[in-house]
């Protein structure tokens, strides 16, 4: 803008400059609304931690079952009498 | 002017879980981040709910805070990113006609830039009306940066801090802007 233009719109801005101030106090009930949102976002956090702790637990638990089951099984298994060599495998009996 | 409370032990309270430290606080940070919002938000049917995230968002990063800078300064660059990410979405004017001011802004226009007169404080609501026509054609973004610079007076430096901008693009901001706004007046001035 030129100097006279930039007047113009200087001086405008200055003559609309209090509408721009703010209240110096919050409206009733700001700081409550704020207060219980964080104390709300807080419990929540708190309990998707409750429920991803859960989860990982219930996962760890899950392979524990998994394998105690898997070792038990191959154990259980390793009974029976190995097959040590193709002669012996001939009498083995199919039925 | 009452000068506002230092908000270091306010912090250090809240910190250590006392909720009333937490409202002294608000009462210390409102009048900061509602100037901040009325400066960048054109329209101001949502500012409350504006003003309610930026707390919301400040306290929920308290604990980033780490002291280098003034609490005050640090709430400022949250309020006006908030600000600046809420005006992303909306969209400038192609043009504003002289048909579509009001008379009371037509009457100030002439006055301010026909006559080279400054009208009374009677006319602040039709100043800051014309303002926002003015500025209706600008980015959002621009919109805020030209506030910053002729209404706060802030350097081009400390816009730099607090919006991440460069200085250099902050300069070719300011003169497209000047551009715009000077066909906008000149526009008006021939009645178009």
């Amino acid at each position: 803008m030129n100097t006279r233009e930039d007047n113009a719109w200087k001086s405008l801005l200055a003559q609309s400059a209090t509408t721009f101030d703010g209240e110096l106090t919050p409206p009733l009930g700001l700081a409550t609304r704020v207060l219980a949102g964080l104390r709300e976002t807080r419990l929540q956090e708190a309990a998707w931690e409750r429920i991803g702790l859960r989860a990982i637990f219930a996962s760890l638990l899950a392979v524990a079952v998994m394998t105690a089951v898997t070792f038990a099984k191959v154990g259980h298994d390793d009974t029976d009498t190995p097959v040590r060599s193709l002669a012996q495998l001939e009498n083995v009996q199919v039925s | 002017m009452e000068t506002p409370p230092d908000p270091a032990p306010l912090l250090q309270r809240w910190r250590a879980g006392d909720e009333s430290a937490g409202r002294e606080l608000i009462d210390v940070l409102y009048p900061i981040i509602v100037r901040i919002v009325r400066l960048h938000l054109p329209r101001r049917d949502d500012e409350t709910d504006l003003v309610q995230e930026i707390l919301m968002k400040t306290f929920s990063r308290l604990h980033q805070y780490q002291g280098t800078a003034p609490l005050t300064h640090w709430v400022s660059r949250v309020a006006l990113t908030t600000c600046l990410d809420r005006l992303r979405a909306q969209k400038a004017r192609p043009e504003v006609r002289w048909s579509d001011l009001t008379p009371p802004e037509a009457e100030l226009f002439d006055l301010t830039w026909l006559e080279g007169r400054t009208a009374g404080p009677e006319k602040a609501i039709a100043a800051r009306d014309l303002v926002e026509r003015l500025l209706a054609v600008l980015p959002p973004a621009d919109r805020s940066l030209i506030l910053m610079v002729d209404l706060e007076g802030h350097s081009l430096e400390e816009i730099s801090q607090r919006t991440g901008w460069s200085l250099s693009k902050i300069k070719m901001r300011l003169f497209r802007i000047r551009g715009h706004l000077r066909k906008q007046v000149q526009n008006w001035g021939e009645r178009e």
